[in-house]
């Protein structure tokens, strides 16, 4: 009865490892290719370098995805660590709740952006859609977004718990 | 006047949120984001500046820094680093002390940051003195106090990103690091020797010639890392980000001819390589947007002008800098520190005649020191984690080894040549 269950709620997170995994061995990949056409074969390539700041991106976008699911964020956790009980849970609240705004933010912002003038431009290398490059920043913040919301939800609910009891 | 209080109202809540533990960059971007609606500046700006931040060619070399450290902490080439230091130099009093900051030296000229330091070679390093039964708190106090060589001995990741912020030259700062690593783990050597004496530690017995150069011949491979990289980039074969790219050729082909990497391992190498640098990059973009409203807001400038009124010596500057750094260091998370403070000291420190790579190499190893000051230091607790020991007891165990750390610091703020002459031997000076 469980085993799919957990398998389903762990797909988020191997999807976006795969992702970003793959973002960063190709990114590897594609500038060895470079340092072996540019130092032994003398004919170096228009389009690694160029490949590879755009999978730079791609593996930021996501891996920051995948840091918010496990909260695994560098955040100042000492003076938090002072607080306690509700008031330690409200913090937390308060936290998901700011981010979630900036997220939210960034969501929009994304939109905005990939429906404005950018949906024309082509990179000068590989002629490759700036549109698809962008395109990681609405989709893994709308990951984020529901990861916050997530965990504001399941925070509120124990400060509710723990008011009750 | 209107504008300044507003801009004071975004700065208090950013401190706030800070604070209160909301992570670092989503901090940075909230403070930017109020910044772009209370200037009614279109929000897709902020994006779009926030996605092209890392757009450079230079940053991608972090990545594969951090890639290149953990595929041979995978390859377990820290192991084979420290049996040679140990055979090298165990017989001296303090023996796996030195041995200890010997690896640290040798690993750092692999790895760009003092955690992964910790990660790989200090467990390494924690295991082997207490076999040897060093005392508890001395082995974790110099495991630690050797680790801060790794940011500051080139590659470094912080430096790199130092660069980037400051617009300095990336080989330069590399190449400034090279000496005052090497002078941290002098001093260290120098403190290890001290209180081995006074604390009557042992010693190992001396490696005859065979066992030399056997563990030399394991160790060679990694030895010769620092001088690809440090050679590659100075005489201008390659870009910083290309060496790194090299070094984890590298590295990779060590870990596969040594039968330690499986393909397996290498999937779990990336995902966690994924992560580490994810969460330094993406504070970096935001740290792009940060820098942004300061230079729009000509923050340095300000800063410059009310500076150059009571300090005109650059030297001074500088002290007064790394003291400021030391006391943030304290209380707020490095990189932290580094993204908020470059943007504005370095133009304003250049105004007043300091070297940006001498201000590079300085306050990098000021900021990396923050990693073992309490109550926030993440190295402590790091490594009080490995060794399973108390906070307290770490931070104990740790401050005598504070000074020679601070003494180096300040040698290296008043005599800028331990930072300038390499980079000035080999590149030429600076115009």
């Amino acid at each position: 009865m469980r085993a799919p269950e957990t398998r389903a709620r762990e797909t988020d997170r191997l999807v976006l490892e795969v992702l970003g995994a793959a973002s960063i061995g190709l990114m590897a990949v594609v500038l060895g290719l470079q340092v072996v056409m540019r130092y032994v074969l003398n004919s170096p390539l228009s389009w690694p370098e160029e490949l590879a700041r755009y999978l730079m991106i791609w593996a930021t976008f996501i891996g920051a995805a995948l840091l918010v699911r496990e909260d695994g964020h560098v955040r100042l956790d000492y003076f938090r660590g002072l607080l306690r009980g509700k008031l330690r849970l409200f913090a937390e609240i308060i936290d998901q709740l700011a981010a979630g705004l900036f997220l939210l933010s960034l969501l929009w912002g994304s939109w905005l952006l990939l429906e404005g003038p950018m949906v024309r431009f082509r990179s000068p290398a590989l002629q490759l859609p700036l549109v698809a490059v962008m395109a990681i920043v609405p989709l893994t913040s709308l990951c984020m977004l529901a990861y916050t919301v997530r965990q504001a939800w399941v925070g509120t609910k124990r400060l509710l718990v723990d008011s009750t009891t | 006047m209107e504008i300044l209080a507003g801009n004071l109202i975004i700065f208090g809540g950013f401190f706030l949120l800070l604070v209160l533990g909301i992570p670092v960059a989503f901090a940075i971007g909230l403070m930017t984001l109020a910044y772009v609606v209370a200037n009614d500046i279109p929000i897709v700006l902020l994006v779009h500046r926030l996605s092209f931040a890392l757009d450079t060619f230079s940053v991608l070399a972090i990545p594969l820094f951090i890639l290149a450290a953990q595929l041979m902490n995978a390859a377990t080439i820290t192991n084979r680093i420290f049996a040679f230091a140990q055979a090298l130099i165990g017989h001296i009093r303090g023996g796996l002390g030195q041995v200890n900051v010997l690896g640290s030296l040798v690993f750092s000229g692999m790895s760009g940051s003092a955690l992964a330091d910790l990660g790989g070679l200090g467990q390494v390093e924690l295991r082997a003195m207490k076999n040897a039964g060093y005392p508890r708190d001395f082995s974790v106090a110099i495991t630690a106090a050797s680790s801060v060589i790794g940011p500051i001995f080139p590659p470094s990741i912080p430096i790199i990103i130092y660069a980037v912020l400051a617009e300095v030259s990336v080989i330069r700062l590399l190449l400034g690091g090279v000496l005052p690593g090497i002078l941290i783990a002098l001093v260290l050597m120098g403190a290890v020797y001290v209180i081995g004496f006074r604390r009557d530690l042992p010693r190992e017995p001396r490696a005859n010639f065979k066992q030399l150069m056997e563990t030399y011949w394991t160790a060679l491979p990694a030895l010769v890392t620092p001088l690809i990289l440090l050679g590659g980039i100075s005489f201008g074969i390659f870009s910083p980000t290309e060496a790194a790219m090299v070094t984890v050729a590298y590295a990779l082909l060590l870990g596969f001819a040594y039968r330690e990497l499986s393909l397996r391992r290498l999937a779990a190498t990336l995902v966690e390589t994924l992560k580490m640098s994810a969460s330094v990059m993406f504070i970096v973009a935001t740290a792009f947007l940060f820098a942004w409203v300061v230079s729009v807001e000509q923050l340095p400038q300000s800063l410059a002008r009310y500076l150059t009124e009571y300090i005109h010596n650059p030297t001074l500057f500088l002290l007064f800098l790394v003291a400021l750094v030391l006391f943030l260091g304290m209380f707020i998370e490095n990189m932290t520190i580094m993204v908020l403070l470059v943007p504005i000291v370095a133009p304003a420190a250049a105004s007043v005649g300091v070297d940006l790579v001498h201000l590079g190499v300085t306050f990098t190893f000021a900021v990396a020191l923050g990693l073992y000051t309490p109550p926030v230091g993440l190295g402590l607790y790091l490594v009080g984690k490995l060794a399973d020991m108390p906070f307290e007891g770490t931070v104990r165990a740790f401050l005598p080894f504070l000074v020679p750390l601070i003494v180096a610091l300040v040698l290296m703020v008043l005599l800028p040549q331990i930072v300038l002459l390499l980079p000035d031997l080999l590149l030429g000076e600076a115009v």
